[in-house]
């Protein structure tokens, strides 16, 4: 947090990738040099002060001095961003948030495992273990074909669903997961990283239990500042820790663990 | 260049800009690119005798124009801010305002003595006025007996500068502010909060956990106007104002109604250097106004 700085960026890119759901890119080097894997950005989406919160969203992709957001037109604020064109400018705070744990043994397989726009910080994940070596597994799910935006990958193994059947396998992500964990060899050693509709990281935080697979989460919660200031976005952890961790500050990363949702 | 420097009693402030309670956490861990020295005195977070978890979530909406929040006094102690925080603002280019809360008399009374021990403190803001704790010391705020013995008992106890923030939560706000001088404080800040609710009218549920939370936010700043504009007539006290300041325009509007300085709160959740940024535009509209002290726009909508 202490790194992060309020800058006035230029929109390069703002194309709308798969229904209502919207690929932002934006040209900042100063954020494309600071962000983690797994930290966010906050941005203003409102010209004037009706909408006063920023939104936030987490960084997808950076490559070289372009940070990229995936994000999904819900309401008067990501309606506000969708109409923004290259040439514009939007003003963001970042970086922000803790990272995704990224050092662990050579053996280790990545599971990276996303539902809907959740897959956008697994994005900017499976690009560091693809530049580091590793092959992922990931594992991409969505309500229908439509909002399918990341459907390809020649460096990762890539996993599709739909709970419709419209695109690849036919039923949740989290079932199609625990069936690749079942069909591969138990001796390998994995280490799971999942974002999305918080049931589905809940699901996968259980089967990744059973299987032994430590597990980070990344969680969502609506916050004014992202900075700590506000001490709104409290998310509930399991003694002995401190009642309450601020989603901002503390995460957005958890151990699923740590968090009662995930109990 | 016009001179922004602002008297508080017998507190100079290089300029009427200060964060507002729990706003600003206690100071101390802000971005780096936000210079906090620039303030004109820092406020921090309200500090109760023991920590406190705060309220269960949602704690906080968005709504027009501002927001509701029911963070239910959320601190890490008076213990805790003496030992870790203290230090690292005592020493600051800002005069420290530490703001008090409690459930009862002898709460803010051992929250004060243990504070007044320490150096580097300059005043206090009494939260008498927290919408969202049952026990948040509400009671202080909306009842003359209530408030003025517990000023009274802190004014016994301090020589150091004490603020009362009012609540607008009140019929007749110039009678709270009356009392509040009549005990012995030195300064009035307001408003805090202005009690509100939003429903999710699909789920048909209230979107805080407490069903009632603090409004706060551009939404409040004609009823914030307007209550200082009162108090600035009854009472003789500095004012500090506040509620939902953005801009110059905002702080100079506030200061004209009465206040000596002023507290920005909500927008620092949108960029932290809110306060900071603000600080050449209000210099140029004394200057293209030929107004060579910032004082002497204070209370000026009342001539």
């Amino acid at each position: 947090m202490k790194n992060a700085h309020v800058e006035n960026i230029p929109v390069i890119a703002n194309e709308e990738v798969a229904d209502q759901i919207y690929w932002m890119k934006l040209q900042s080097s100063y954020l494309a040099k600071e962000t983690k894997p797994g930290q966010f950005v906050n941005i203003l989406a409102d010209s004037g002060n009706q909408i006063l919160w920023r939104r936030p969203f987490s960084v997808a992709r950076i490559t070289d001095d372009l940070i990229e957001i995936i994000y999904k037109v819900v309401g008067p604020g990501t309606r506000f961003m969708s109409q923004l064109e290259p040439g514009d400018s939007a003003n963001l705070l970042g970086p922000l948030g803790n990272a995704f744990t990224l050092d662990f043994e050579p053996d280790t397989v990545p599971l990276l495992i996303g539902g809907g726009l959740g897959f956008a910080p697994l994005v900017i994940l499976r690009d560091y273990f693809v530049a580091h070596g590793k092959k992922p597994a990931l594992f991409m799910g969505a309500p229908t074909a439509t909002e399918h935006y990341y459907q390809r990958d020649e460096f990762a193994d890539l996993h599709l669903s739909s709970d419709d059947g419209t695109k690849g396998y036919h039923g949740f992500i989290t079932e199609y997961f625990k069936e690749y964990l079942l069909a591969n060899d138990r001796n390998t050693k994995y280490r799971a990283y999942s974002c999305g509709p918080e049931p589905m990281m809940v699901r996968v935080a259980h089967i990744c239990r059973e299987f032994g697979i430590p597990m980070e989460l990344s969680i969502e919660r609506e916050m004014a500042c992202g900075i700590g200031f506000c001490q709104g976005c409290v998310i509930e952890l399991v003694p002995p820790a401190k009642k309450y961790a601020l989603v901002c500050k503390d995460g957005p990363i958890f151990d699923a663990d740590l968090l009662r949702i995930t109990e | 260049m016009a001179n922004l420097e602002t008297k508080l009693g017998a507190l100079s402030l290089k300029n009427p800009v200060m964060p507002a309670s729990g706003t600003y956490g206690y100071g101390d861990d802000v971005p780096e690119y936000v210079d906090t020295g620039q303030f004109g005195a820092m406020v921090t977070k309200s500090l109760t005798r023991l920590p406190r978890e705060g309220n269960p979530p949602p704690r906080i909406v968005e709504t027009t124009s501002g927001m509701i929040n029911s963070i239910g006094l959320a601190n890490i102690g008076v213990e805790a801010f003496i030992e870790d925080k203290l230090p690292l603002v005592r020493d600051k280019n800002f005069c420290l305002i530490v703001n008090i809360a409690g459930s009862k008399l002898e709460e803010y009374c051992e929250v004060l003595e243990m504070l007044d021990e320490q150096d580097g403190i300059d005043g206090y803001e009494i939260n008498v006025s927290c919408p969202n704790v049952k026990e948040g010391g509400m009671e202080f705020g909306v009842s003359v007996p209530h408030l003025t013995k517990l000023i009274r008992a802190l004014r016994e106890r301090t020589e150091r500068a004490i603020i009362t923030k009012l609540s607008p939560n009140v019929t007749s706000i110039e009678t709270m502010a009356q009392t509040a001088v009549d005990a012995g404080t030195d300064m009035i800040s307001l408003v805090n909060t202005l009690v509100g609710s939003k429903i999710d009218i699909e789920t048909h549920q209230p979107r805080i956990s407490t069903i009632f939370g603090g409004l706060s936010g551009p939404a409040i700043k004609p009823i914030a106007v307007a209550q200082v504009y009162k108090v600035y007539e009854v009472v003789g006290v500095p004012i500090i104002g506040m509620g939902g300041i953005q801009n110059a325009a905002d702080v100079i509007e506030f200061m004209q109604a009465g206040a000596t300085a002023i507290e920005i709160g909500t927008m620092n959740y949108r960029d932290p250097a809110t306060g900071i940024n603000l600080l050449p535009e209000l210099t140029d509209w004394l200057d293209k106004h030929s107004f060579d002290n910032i004082s002497d726009i204070i209370g000026i909508a009342h001539e």
